[in-house]
């Protein structure tokens, strides 16, 4: 990984090392249905994160993970080995369990889990590329994926990571500011609700600089929504359009 | 939900059906017994990868991925650079694939891969060598397969040949090799021919494989040779039938070896057309 000082990551003229603006989000593409196998599937691009989501479910979850009043979400983040710059060994790591988790709970309140009692629902995230921000593009794939199974869901989640660079707030960090720069404050949202459901911070930040931030993401999440529910009309909507003749 | 194994749900009408049908050279996607689905080979798909290839055949798909460091031979082969090979089933891909270390389906895959790459000397590794002894080439190729609708093994054999062709080596590394890609020596393509009855036909499908008596994969080379052979299932072969397998790999091995070797070219002018004009 390259070292890159502050002045690097941000220059006199407000422009961060890729040549975006401090507001300036990376390019969020989104793809439904990708997969065959799976019951819902979202391919996601944002910047060069290339991150694929499978959900697989709702099916009779095994007695001793049963809930008797609701569905059991399962959620597996897994970076492949040549997705990284150094070559990521295949044993499954610690940060990766961490990362599970806090995906599976930014997902969980928008799930409508007490719809499907007694069974399971499995998400599975394959990291094909990462590029700084994998828990925020994984969780915009496993949302869209979530909804193209056709789980019942109260909205869709979205998320994009805050960071600080030469004391200023940028969002959507990439791997350059995420390591080099002197804070990363990811955020997920459900952007209908108005409701946060991932936040950590790893940096220092004042009480105004949280403020901001998460204004910040606010703005950033409400666009990027609107590319996951373009993407689910893309494939859906010509299936609801009545038919002619 | 999850879907009902074919076997299960539609069991011996299901393998008349079948059988009816191959005695028409017939299958029931419509294609002849001798015939592979299409075929889309997509290279440099992960460009943080020294090398990266998806293939799509027919619904199943594949991800090969390439990372090249430096490091220690082997104790026993001082003078020569390691090829590593791994395989992951990622969960999405099959109702029956499970999360973490591939199952014995799995490691057979990638083990056909690695054979046939390996034993036909695909990659001269005396080639990859920094300082003997101490320092060679380590060539990380580690095989996703994203959707299994039939022959992964395949699939897996294509991606892989066209992730090292078009694989480029980091800079220091082709600084102290003095070039900058790995030169293949052979082509290595494994061909799958699945029984059915007294039925053989190329390319499984997903459905065709609940029903196979026996599977046999051969890697031929672009001369003709055979690299590596797996017969795997309870089933048994005839002579006879081995030696139709062996013909109909070398066959279709030309074929699909086209195709890469056409796409492999073309991504490798486009790359160094970017390259000229930067």
């Amino acid at each position: 990984m390259a070292r890159l000082s502050q002045e690097e990551l941000l220059t006199d003229e407000g422009i961060r090392s890729d040549g975006r603006k401090i507001d300036e989000a990376r390019p969020f593409e989104v793809e439904v249905g990708v997969l065959t196998q799976a019951d819902g599937s979202a391919l996601v691009r944002q910047g060069k994160n290339l991150i694929l989501a499978g959900v697989m479910g709702p099916y009779e979850a095994e007695r001793h993970s049963q809930y008797l009043d609701r569905s059991s979400l399962r959620v597996r983040y897994h970076m492949q080995p040549y997705s990284t710059n150094e070559r990521k060994s295949p044993t499954y790591s610690r940060r990766e369990i961490e990362l599970s988790r806090a995906i599976r709970e930014a997902l969980e309140p928008a799930v409508i889990l007490t719809e499907l009692p007694r069974t399971q629902i499995d998400v599975f995230v394959e990291v094909l590329q990462a590029d700084g921000g994998t828990r925020c593009a994984s969780v915009n794939a496993a949302s869209v994926a979530l909804a193209d199974a056709g789980i019942p869901m109260r909205d869709l989640v979205t998320a994009v990571a805050i960071g600080k660079v030469r004391d200023t707030l940028v969002v959507d960090i990439n791997d350059l500011e995420d390591e080099n720069g002197q804070a990363d404050f990811p955020i997920a949202m459900m952007p209908n609700k108005g409701k946060i459901t991932l936040l950590q911070m790893n940096g220092l930040l004042t009480q105004d600089e949280i403020k901001r931030s998460v204004d910040m993401a606010k703005r950033v999440i409400d666009s990027l929504y609107v590319v996951q529910v373009n993407a689910l009309k893309k494939k859906y909507a010509p299936l609801a359009a009545p038919n002619e003749g | 939900m999850r879907r009902p194994s074919f076997q299960g749900s539609l069991g011996q009408d299901y393998l008349e059906f079948l059988l009816a049908k191959f005695k028409s050279n017939e299958r029931v996607d419509g294609r002849a017994l001798d015939q592979y689905r299409k075929l889309e080979v997509l290279p440099g798909v992960v460009p943080k990868a020294d090398g990266s290839a998806q293939v799509k055949l027919g619904e199943t798909q594949v991800l090969a991925g390439i990372k090249i460091t430096s490091g220690a031979p082997y104790a026993d082969t001082p003078d020569e650079g390691v090829l590593t090979v791994g395989m992951d089933l990622a969960p999405f891909a099959h109702p029956d694939f499970q999360p973490g270390p591939p199952d014995e389906r799995g490691i057979g895959w990638g083990r056909v891969v690695d054979r046939g790459i390996r034993e036909g000397k695909a990659i001269d590794l005396g080639s990859l060598v920094i300082e003997e002894g101490k320092k060679v080439v380590i060539i990380w190729l580690d095989i996703t397969v994203l959707n299994h609708e039939g022959n992964a093994q395949d699939a897996s054999s294509i991606a892989a040949l066209a992730a090292l062709m078009t694989a480029k080596f980091p800079p220091d590394i082709a600084e102290s090799l003095g070039k900058d890609s790995i030169e293949l020596a052979h082509y290595p393509i494994s061909v799958t021919v699945g029984k059915i009855g007294d039925y053989l036909m190329v390319d499984p499908s997903l459905e065709e494989e609940d029903y196979l008596d026996s599977e046999l994969s051969i890697t031929t080379l672009e001369d003709g040779r055979v690299s590596s052979m797996q017969k795997i299932l309870s089933g048994a072969l005839t002579e006879d039938e081995v030696l139709r397998c062996v013909e109909l790999a070398k066959e279709k091995g030309e074929e699909l070896r086209a195709a890469v070797m056409d796409v492999a070219k073309k991504y490798k002018s486009a790359e160094e057309k970017k390259v000229n004009e930067e």
